[in-house]
């Protein structure tokens, strides 16, 4: 019996060891490639670099205009993300806990418009933004990303799981609607916040199709513009590229490691069966 | 002050489902009033109303003859204790107890010194600082008590907060809350099933059946007095026994004078008696009836026995005594129980209580 389970634990082991190897091979490959110099990255098929060159971070930090754009990409990701966060939170808690005329309706419309491929509003968009005066500003980075029907359903599914008796005990205690919003639902929706802090953070720091269409100017270019810097109409500085990469990244990569706890958590609520 | 007086109450969830019937009651300031009756009746609806977290739909509800159907639950001068307790996860015990005091922005060092104090009055203080997920059942029923102790009102709901704690505890803290009501004064609306809870705290009971008042009365009224068939199987531990009342005039267990009195009136009626007025004793009557034990239990400190009696059409589910005193029986042996006239009720077949005519 247990020779038994020990082989079956080990063909398990096996198997994730090569999916976990799979997704952590181009993260390797990124980073033994930015520490390489640009002739061996051409002549030497090995992956780990024969010296490595740390100054190469260096070089490229200062190849275009960093730490602006960190600011910029900082700005937009973390705006877009907070009203985000607020728009989903109060409108989940309204169709969580309201009745009104139409309710099931526009819940339903909400998410049908998940299936909308962004690409398909950005001319709309865009003709909305220039009459309004927003291209090129932070404005029409943050606004299209203000508001998003999952973030609405991740938290309409998260309060219905919260007993209703708190709320009500919270009323007899003589707390408002929005104390009982800000003191009782918000810090109990931990893990669907964290969720969406992650995934919108995530998203729109490593967005490059919006600030491709909608900022023309040096100064507002984000760390995704920042990296076609590298590209060059006739090479590209593999090595100098992906110490970039590695930087740009890392905010995120920090982020879903310090969030992952709530992040597993967040994701298991939405597959919970509503009550 | 906190005197309650409801009017004409009615609630309805669902359009032509009156889950509250046109209801009247007052409760008077300093009270203990509980509301007994079996699950779904409406207890926790009429006590949600008096709260306000529910809207009536018709009827006026006053607390010290102030109209407050309109008046916001916060507004109407009431703590309540829920069943499921409702602590808030993410605060501390300590945070739990001072959220009310907060909301109306009470001075932290007053916070502080009525917190103690609250924590002190219901052993908490060592648990302050946990969370309520790291609190035994009991404890967390002390703080919810606590949390409505803390804003000081002149009502205090509660809805069946025993309900979740094991038989120990639940009479422990059954005395807990007599004597939190002893000390404080105060008006308590308690709901609850269990008719022994019932009976141990109030000074009032008010039997709920199906959305309606069925008797309202103190708890030996309740017990000695039912005016109505459910009161009277509703009560008791076990229930009254209770049986078709026979027509015909051969009654050989009722006196030949009552029979006839009581069948002139009535088509048909219900006869019942508490099982602890049935006994093998014939010293202080001589009226019987007989039966067969097929079935006893013993409660320590006496014993039940469930009794088949002869020629008698049982209307309730069994038909037990109450006995001081251990009966030897075997099978299908039939013994007398011995009963007095004046311990017999009679219900008509509304379920009303037949006032027995004078013998
Ligand atoms: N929010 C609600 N919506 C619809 N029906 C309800 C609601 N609350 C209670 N009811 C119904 O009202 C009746 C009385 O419920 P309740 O007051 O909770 O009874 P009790 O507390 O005596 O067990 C039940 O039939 C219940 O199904
Ligand atoms: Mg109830």
């Amino acid at each position: 019996m247990i020779k038994k389970r020990t082989c079956f634990d080990l063909i398990r082991f096996f198997i994730l060891l090569f999916f976990a190897g799979l997704f952590i091979f181009p993260l390797v490959w990124i980073i033994a490639t930015s520490l390489k110099s640009e002739i061996e990255v051409r002549t030497v098929f090995q992956l780990l670099p024969q010296k490595a060159l740390w100054n190469n971070y260096v070089k490229a930090w200062l190849q275009t205009n960093f730490s602006r754009q960190f600011f910029n990409s900082f700005i937009i990701a973390f705006c877009a993300t907070t009203g985000q966060i607020l728009t989903s939170f109060l409108a989940g808690y309204a169709f969580a806990r309201f009745h009104f005329p139409g309710k099931r309706i526009a819940f339903t419309v909400f998410i049908a418009t998940l299936i909308i491929p962004y690409q398909l509003l950005i001319v709309p968009i865009f003709m909305m933004f220039s009459k309004l005066n927003l291209i090129d500003t932070f404005l029409a980075l943050i606004l299209p990303s203000i508001a998003n029907a999952f973030g609405i359903y991740l938290y309409k599914t998260h309060i219905e799981t919260i007993p209703r008796s708190l709320e009500e005990a919270a009323q007899i205690d003589g707390a408002s609607h929005w104390t009982i919003l800000w003191s009782i639902i918000f810090p109990l929706s931990k893990a669907p916040t964290i969720t969406l802090f992650l995934l919108t953070f995530t998203a729109e720091w490593n967005d490059l199709f919006k600030p491709l269409i909608f900022t023309s100017s040096e100064e507002m270019r984000t760390v995704q513009l920042g990296l076609t810097a590298f590209q060059e109409t006739f090479s590209t500085n593999y090595t100098l590229l992906m110490a970039a990469v590695v930087f740009v990244t890392a905010p995120v990569l920090l982020l879903f490691i310090i969030g992952q706890k709530y992040f597993i958590r967040g994701i298991a609520v939405t597959g919970q069966k509503n009550q | 002050m906190g005197k309650v007086t409801l009017k004409n109450i009615s609630k309805s969830y669902q359009a032509d489902k009156e889950v509250i019937k046109d209801l009247d009651l007052t409760i008077e300031d300093g009270e203990f009033c509980v509301f007994l009756g079996p699950s779904g009746c409406g207890k926790t609806t009429l006590l949600r109303l008096i709260a306000g977290l529910e809207t009536i739909q018709n009827g006026d509800i006053f607390i010290n003859d102030r109209l407050i159907n309109d008046v916001a639950p916060k507004d109407r001068g009431l703590a309540m204790v829920f069943q499921n307790y409702a602590l808030y996860p993410h605060k501390t015990v300590f945070e739990n107890l001072a959220f009310p005091l907060e909301i109306k922005k009470t001075p932290t060092p007053e916070i502080q010194k009525k917190v103690a104090l609250i924590a002190e009055t219901l052993k908490i203080n060592d648990h302050l600082q946990s969370y309520p997920r790291h609190l035994s059942g009991g404890q967390m029923q002390r703080v919810a008590i606590g949390r409505a102790l803390v804003q000081q009102p002149d009502i205090f709901l509660f809805d069946e907060p025993l309900s979740n704690l094991d038989a120990k505890l639940r009479v422990s803290m059954r005395s807990d809350i007599k004597q939190l009501h002893n000390k404080h004064k105060k008006t308590f609306i308690y709901v609850t099933h269990d008719q022994i809870e019932a009976m141990a705290l109030a000074d009032k009971i008010v039997i709920i059946d199906q959305g309606k008042i069925q008797q309202i009365g103190t708890p030996e009224d309740i017990y000695h007095n039912p005016n109505h068939i459910f009161t009277a199987s509703f009560t008791g531990t076990p229930s009254m026994n209770l049986a078709i009342f026979p027509k015909e005039q051969n009654n050989s267990h009722f006196s030949n004078e009552l029979t006839k009195q009581l069948t002139k009136k009535h088509s048909e009626l219900i006869w019942g008696i508490r099982p602890e007025k049935l006994s093998l004793n014939s010293e202080k009557s001589s009226d019987y009836i007989t039966g067969s034990i097929y079935l006893s239990e013993s409660r320590g400190h006496d014993y039940i026995y469930y009794i088949k009696p002869l020629g008698i059409d049982i209307y309730s589910q069994h038909f037990t005594i109450v006995s001081q005193e251990k009966i030897e029986f075997s099978k299908n042996q039939n013994l007398k129980f011995y009963f007095k006239q004046d311990d017999i009720f009679f219900f008509g077949t509304d379920g009303k209580r037949c006032q027995t005519p004078s013998l």
